[in-house]
């Protein structure tokens, strides 16, 4: 069994956990950390307990398309990113294209992958319309 | 967050603090043993009354006129920190003509709140040393959310309560990097660190570092969707987020989001969102990447993979960097700290961060270089804009009121053992056991006089929708006040909710709408 620290990912208070995980992969249930600056050793139900949802059988694993019935196939990768990467730029205009496309990130996100939506928005898609959840 | 605990005084408007922030209550728990006072504001006795010295009962959507009311109270009784009037802010003289006529009289008749008790709030605020403030979404979802935040500013100015350890105002942060969402600028009118794209010298540093860019101020969540109804927005690229479930008017919402021509939904379920998508792409969890988030108190943690993606899944960093690549942009990205590095060097605030730092212990923000410490306090000896200016929050109704059409305000919130829309936290068995589904909380009056019993399945209809659940009759909410949780998809709390919106952010006035109720035949 092997023990990872890391930050639980439900709300904004930012508690240390420490995840213990078998050979296999299969996370095995989560320790508090106990010199964690923010939680000091304690953690709430959804600490404890949120999750078992990584493992869920209904967890998305490959990419999917819509078919023109309206059902989803599954995709791989490049197939999937392509198709993404075309219907963006066929959104595009020659100059800006605020009104045209509209990005929504996510405070699920890390810091670093938000910084990317902003520049994937603002320098290459060239809109300044991207937004996340704060307001909701 | 340390500080909660060695406050003499909090006063927690809004926040159900032990439901939604367990660990940050834990601390209100420690400052009440050291024999701090807890002043509790909410339309709901929540859990935290059970241990107040004072309970204000409001009504939802009127945190505004009590707060106006309670400055005018500390005006009035000469309670207010001259000194710190005096050297510190500016326009007070107009800030204390403004509420010259909020009397807390006036702020009982639309508040419901006794004027005795807006009296003893005030009064307990302005003499308490170390008086603190907390609130959340139930001060900002209303169409006043940014005047009463700007009045709590006022508050906490005119009593000196800001810059020193357990004072000021303080927000609790609902997701677990909401905070830092907004940092790295998922903002229409920021770039990353809350830089202006209009400040020429943003402009010439990201130019530089990102090549032409759009520096509009963009379109916010509730104008994007509003385009994609007229048909202005050709595509929508969503990301770990819900919003069939979590923005306001869900019929709105579906009809937009069937009307966008191209729509990519990136999460690690099958969201109701994701049903409307042209192309799904699936994310790794937080178990399966690595990165950083930044909490309530702007500490930036690092998250480390813990297993590897399921199935076929990617972190969404990897994602992105793919799709930039493939519409021509020149980027190579090799982990996160690769984009961490350009963080440090376009963001200030988070100059001095670096993953190498922050492996065991996070460093609060700003941290400009790589030898500062970080700062745990903001505005210790002057505001970040240099005085502290007063604003003037004059109350005005906006959106919904109760009528004879729809006699009740509904207000709308989350319950400990679920999170947000209920995608995660629905499918593990432990917390779905404790709320399996969704409820009505209403008045034991209000159930008698409607003939409504305890778990009978009741209809809330208001001008947007109408949906069902069971109703759960306790005298913890006031009278002719319902509260729905948001989490569940089969009585989606948001079909009711409007587009009310706080005219100045557009924040929805999710806390306050007007419903009605009757038995489901």
């Amino acid at each position: 069994m092997k023990r990872v620290e890391t930050i639980c990912g439900y709300c904004g208070c930012g508690c240390g956990i420490y995840v213990n995980v078998a050979e296999d992969d299969t996370v095995l249930g989560i320790t508090p950390s106990y010199n964690h600056v923010v939680s000091k050793g304690k953690l709430c139900s959804k600490g404890w307990h949120g999750y078992a949802f990584v493992r869920d059988s209904r967890r998305l694993t490959s990419p999917l398309i819509r078919n023109s019935d309206g059902s989803f196939r599954e995709a791989d990768w490049d197939e999937a990113l392509d198709k993404v990467a075309e219907g963006l730029k066929a959104a595009t205009t020659a100059g800006d294209n605020t009104d045209h496309i509209g990005l929504i990130s996510s405070a699920r996100c890390t810091n670093e992958e938000n910084f990317l939506m902003a520049k994937l928005a603002r320098a290459g898609l060239k809109t300044s319309s991207i937004d996340h959840c704060a307001r909701l | 967050m340390n500080d909660i605990s060695d406050a003499e005084l909090i006063i927690v408007i809004g926040s159900n603090t032990t439901e939604q922030h367990p660990l940050a209550s834990t601390r209100i728990f420690e400052a009440l043993e050291k024999g701090a006072e807890l002043y509790v504001v909410d339309p709901r006795k929540i859990r935290l009354t059970d241990f107040a010295h004072a309970y204000a009962a409001i009504e939802p959507g009127t945190n505004l006129p009590m707060i106006n009311a309670m400055i005018h109270v500390i005006i009035e009784e000469g309670l207010i920190n001259k000194e710190f009037i005096e050297k510190r802010t500016e326009n007070y003289e107009e800030m204390k003509k403004s509420v010259a006529d909020c009397t807390p009289e006036w702020a009982e008749s639309i508040s419901r709140v006794p004027a005795e008790t807006i009296r003893q709030f005030a009064r307990k605020y302005a003499t308490t040393d170390k008086a603190m403030i907390l609130f959340t979404m139930g001060v900002t979802q209303q169409t006043t959310g940014v005047k009463s935040i700007r009045a709590l500013g006022n508050l906490a100015m005119i009593t000196g309560h800001v810059g020193r350890p357990s004072t000021g105002i303080n927000p609790l942060r609902g997701q677990n990097n909401v905070q830092g969402a907004g940092d790295m600028a998922a903002l229409p009118d920021y770039l990353p660190g809350y830089q202006r794209p209009e400040w020429p010298e943003t402009k010439e540093r990201f130019t530089k570092a990102w090549g032409d860019f759009s520096c509009l101020r963009g379109r916010n969540i509730i104008e994007m969707f509003n385009l994609m109804e007229e048909g202005t927005m050709k595509a929508a690229y969503i990301v770990g987020e819900n919003p069939v479930l979590s923005d306001p008017d869900q019929n709105h919402t579906i009809q937009c989001l069937e009307k966008v021509p191209f729509l990519v939904v990136q999460d690690i379920f099958l969201t109701e969102t994701a049903h409307y998508a042209d192309i799904v792409l699936p994310a790794a969890s937080f178990l399966e990447r690595e990165g950083t988030y930044t909490n309530t108190d702007r500490r930036v943690q690092m998250i480390h993979p813990v297993i590897s993606p399921v199935g076929d899944s990617k972190p969404d960093w990897e994602i992105i960097t793919e799709i930039m690549k493939r519409i021509g942009m020149n980027v190579d990205y090799q982990s996160p700290s690769d984009i961490m590095d350009e963080i440090n060097s376009t963001t200030d605030l988070y100059g001095g961060i670096t993953h190498e730092r922050i492996k065991k212990v996070g460093i609060q923000w700003p941290c400009p270089t790589k030898d500062h410490p970080g700062t745990p306090i903001l505005h210790v000896g002057e505001f970040i804009r240099g005085k502290g200016l007063f604003t003037i929050n004059d109350f005005e109704f906006l959106g919904d009121q109760r009528s004879d059409e729809y006699p009740f305000l509904l207000t709308t919130g989350r319950v400990t053992h679920q999170y947000h829309t209920g995608t995660m936290t629905r499918k593990v068995w432990t917390l779905a056991l404790e709320y399996p589904h969704g409820f009505v909380e209403i008045h034991p009056k209000d159930a008698e006089e409607y003939g409504i019993q305890m778990h009978q399945p009741v209809k809330i209809t208001s001008a947007r929708g109408s949906i069902t659940a069971p109703a759960m009759v306790t005298d913890r909410i006031n009278e002719k006040t319902l509260f729905v949780p948001f989490h569940f998809a089969e009585s989606p709390a948001n079909r009711l909710t409007g587009q009310n919106l706080d005219p100045i952010i557009n924040i929805p006035a999710l806390k306050v709408s007007a419903v009605r109720i009757e038995v489901e035949q």
